[in-house]
Formats: C-alpha cells, sequence, structure tokens
C-alpha cells in the first residue's frame, strides 16, 4: 500500500531471481546441515571414541561445527537486520 | 489528500493492532510447530521465545516499513476506509483459519483485503493486476515448491552423514539445532510482519495529517514501533495451538532430523529471498518446509488429504478475504463512515466471538497439542455419540 509502481515494468517470473534465491537458499540450507551433522558426529566421538586421540579429535569437530553455527547464526541475523 | 477524521483514524490504528496481534497468533506456528512436535522444547516455553523474539525482530529494522502488498494498488486512491476494510477483511480470514487450523498467509489475506475494498471503492484500474499475479500468486505457488526441494535435500544430507551416529545423540543434537533455526524464523517474522502495520499506520497516521514527511521520508513514530511489536508479540504469546498442531502433527510424523531440516529450509529460503527483495510467505515457506521433509523421509506418514486442504485454503484466501472487505468498504461507504466502521466493527468482533467460543468446544492448547493425530477428533466423536445416545 506504499509506493505505486504503475510505470515500473513487471515480469511473470524472473526466473533468474527465483534461480539464485533457489540455489543461494539450499546452499545455505546444506551447509547448515553439514555443519550441524558433522558437529554430532564429533560429539559423539567425544562420548564414545575409544581411544583419547579420536575423542580429541571429536572435541575439535564438535567446536568447529559450534562456531560455524554461531557464523551461520551471525549471517542470518544480518540479513534480518539490512533487508 | 489530507482528511481530518479522528475517529477513523483511531479506528484504523485500533484494527490494525488487532490484525497485527492475529498475524501473531496465526503465525507462531511457522517458527514453533517442528520444535514443538519433536520436543525439542516445551510448548510454553517455544512460544514464549518465539514471543520474545518477534518482539525484539520489531525492532531491529524499520527500513522496509511498507507492506507486501507495495505496488500491488494505485496508492493514490488508497483512503482511511480502504484501509480499515481491508485488515478486517484480514482479521476475519485469519480467525475463520485458524478455527479450521489452517495455516495460511496473514499477508496474501491482508492483500486480499485491501484489494477486495480497492475493487468496490474505485475499480478494477486501482488493482495492478499483473504485479498482483508476479508478485503475489506465482511466488505462493513457488515457494513451498522451493522450500520443500530444499528440506528434502537437507533431510537426505543430514541423514547420510549421521547414519553412524546413535540415536540418542541425534536426536538431541538436532533438537538443539531446531532451538536456534525456529529462534532465527522468529526473529525474521517479527522484523517483516510487524512492520507491515507500522507501515498501515504511519499511512494512516500522514493520511490524516497527524504526521508529516520530511523530504521524502516518513519516520516512523516510536510509539508505532512499540506497539506493533507488542501486539504481534502478545499474538505470539497466547500460541495459535490449532495450527501449531496442524503443522506439528498433521502433515507428517516428525521426527527431530526432520523438523531441524524443514527449520533450516524455511529459515534459509525466507532469509535469502528477502535478501534479494522477493516477499514471500512465511506460512508457505514452512509448510512446503515439512511437507518437502515428510516426502523425502517416511512418505507413507504423510497425510495427503490435509496437504490438499491447505492447498485448496491458500488458493480461496486471496477471494475470501476480498470479499470481506469489499462488503466492509461497501457498509462504511454505504452507512457513513462513523456508523459504518461501528457496524462492521460490532459484526465482526461479534462473529471473533462467536468463532472463539465454538473452538473451545474441541480446545487446543499446550497441554495437547503434541497428542497423536486424530485421537482429538475420536475423542470428540466418541463424546459427541454418547450425548446422541443419552438424549
Amino acid at each position: 500500500m506504499i509506493g505505486s509502481t504503475a510505470s515500473t515494468p513487471v515480469t511473470w517470473i524472473d526466473w533468474a531471481l527465483l534461480g539464485r534465491v533457489f540455489v543461494d537458499a539450499l546452499g545455505a540450507g546444506l551447509a547448515l546441515a553439514l555443519i550441524v551433522s558433522l558437529g554430532m558426529i564429533g560429539f559423539s566421538k567425544v562420548r564414545t571414541g575409544g581411544t583419547l586421540a579420536i575423542r580429541s579429535l571429536g572435541t575439535v569437530v564438535s567446536l568447529v561445527a559450534l562456531a560455524g553455527v554461531a557464523v551461520a547464526l551471525v549471517v542470518g541475523f544480518h540479513f534480518v537486520t539490512t533487508k | 489528500v489530507v482528511v481530518h477524521n479522528t475517529f477513523l483514524l483511531i479506528s484504523v490504528v485500533a484494527i490494525a493492532l488487532s490484525f497485527d496481534f492475529t498475524n501473531g497468533f496465526h503465525d507462531t506456528a511457522n517458527a514453533v510447530a517442528p520444535t514443538i512436535a519433536t520436543r525439542a522444547l516445551p510448548p510454553r516455553i517455544a512460544v514464549g521465545l518465539a514471543s520474545v523474539l518477534n518482539l525484539v525482530g520489531a525492532f531491529l529494522s524499520i527500513k522496509v516499513a511498507a507492506t507486501i502488498a507495495s505496488s500491488l494498488v494505485t496508492t493514490d486512491l488508497v483512503t482511511l476506509q480502504v484501509v480499515f476494510a481491508g485488515l478486517l477483511g484480514a482479521i476475519l480470514w485469519n480467525v475463520v483459519t485458524w478455527y479450521f487450523a489452517i495455516p495460511s498467509s496473514s499477508s496474501h489475506a491482508l492483500i486480499g483485503g485491501v484489494i477486495g475494498a480497492m475493487l468496490v471503492s474505485a475499480g478494477g484500474h486501482a488493482v495492478l493486476w499483473k504485479s498482483l499475479v508476479a508478485k503475489v500468486i506465482i511466488p505462493a505457488g513457488l515457494s513451498p515448491l522451493v522450500a520443500a526441494s530444499v528440506a528434502a535435500l537437507a533431510l537426505v544430507l543430514s541423514r547420510a552423514i549421521t547414519r553412524g551416529v546413535d540415536g540418542e545423540t541425534s536426536k538431541v543434537g538436532f533438537r538443539v539445532g531446531q532451538i536456534g533455526s525456529s529462534g532465527l524464523l522468529a526473529l525474521a517474522h517479527g522484523t517483516n510482519d510487524a512492520q507491515k502495520t507500522m507501515g498501515v499506520i504511519t499511512l494512516a497516521l500522514v493520511a490524516n495529517g497527524s504526521l508529516h514527511e520530511t523530504g521524502s521520508a516518513v519516520s516512523v513514530p516510536h510509539w508505532v514501533i512499540w506497539s506493533c511489536g507488542l501486539a504481534i508479540a502478545a499474538g505470539t504469546f497466547i500460541g495459535g495451538w490449532r495450527i501449531i498442531r496442524t503443522m506439528g502433527q498433521g502433515f507428517t510424523d516428525l521426527q527431530p532430523v526432520q523438523g531441524f531440516s524443514a527449520q533450516i529450509a524455511s529459515s534459509s529460503v525466507l532469509l535469502t529471498a528477502a535478501h534479494f527483495g522477493l516477499p514471500l510467505s512465511t506460512t508457505h515457506a514452512a509448510t512446503g518446509s515439512i511437507v518437502g521433509v515428510g516426502v523425502a523421509g517416511e512418505r507413507h506418514t504423510m497425510r495427503w488429504s490435509l496437504v490438499i486442504d491447505v492447498a485448496i485454503a491458500w488458493i480461496v484466501t486471496l477471494p475470501a478475504a476480498a470479499l470481506v472487505g469489499a462488503l466492509t468498504y461497501w457498509l462504511v461507504h454505504s452507512l457513513g463512515t462513523m456508523a459504518g466502521v461501528l457496524v462492521t466493527g460490532i459484526i465482526a468482533a461479534g462473529v471473533c466471538v462467536v468463532i472463539m467460543r465454538k473452538a473451545r468446544e474441541d480446545a487446543i492448547d499446550a497441554s495437547n497439542v503434541n497428542d497423536e493425530w486424530g485421537w482429538h477428533a475420536e475423542q470428540i466423536e466418541q463424546a459427541t455419540t454418547k450425548e446422541t445416545v443419552a438424549a
């Protein structure tokens, strides 16, 4: 209800824009799924890993994943505030 | 054209805040349904968190204090009566769909209401039909498909990677992930949807001569931001339990990995689309994601009849809200502004009260929102049969 754009040409479907949205959303979604899933593998090794080396590796993977999630949330937050 | 009418201005502000409230409780499900269904958070905590984040979201940005309806109608012809009628149409459609537990788009209801009122007020030439199709109808059809695809692929990836992880760790991990993704969705909803109402109220203030433009910009008053934020947060806190139940339990039996995949898909699609300036409905993306993980997961648990019902409701939303908006405008115009606003307001309030009372007969709240799907209907059927036999 703000800003009439009667003179602006309108295309029925902006396939290029839709494609970018799909590819970027897919990238973001899969990246998050990857980060959290890897973090879970790391966490499961922390809990059940046999040797100290495996448990340490699990800890590192979990922490990296946690940092990844934090970065993803910050990026998401940025999108929310700048759109 | 500035027209001073304090009564109409107050009515529009009140009705806009009421719409914001219904928008909150109607859309609570978008952010929290999978979180509640997979027991990542207790229902009250999930809704409370979403409510706080909706309030925070309302303060994050007022850069886009416009609506999704921008460029859909010739704005020079929009009057306070049109806005009032459009908002009333949207409110009634939100309450009706809430009663039937159908997740439909509040934004589309608002657009439908305004278009209906506009058609009666100024005629078909005042509606930018091509924009309506290109910016509302086509994205409404495509966004659930995009969200469903992203959600399905995220589910396949998550399952493939965590195949070797023990069940309990996997459940806990994905539940924790869900808390973050649902929080982000609630934040995005607060900033996006609260701004629609801020835009409507600000426009009403300008149209009434109560607020003046500084240069080409209009600054949104603090009380408008506060009241819109509080209205949407209060609505969210009430919790649209009926719709939460449909989205969480109705479409499919969600597992934590599915809930997580659905929520990151809807967050990703909505935030990416917003980044590129493509307005999408939160409801459509969230519903599409849940259906996507249902199809990619245990397909036999999908309840397609419900999916079809919801799809039909989406198609009906625009014309139904338009019809109420048109009728409201006609009444306001015919009876005179003050009498018309009072009469339509009283009728709408009466309809809402009747629907709310009717909803109490099969109340859904935090205590039974996670009951097995179908169980509730069976209970009601049994109770009705007993009553009939007794009579």
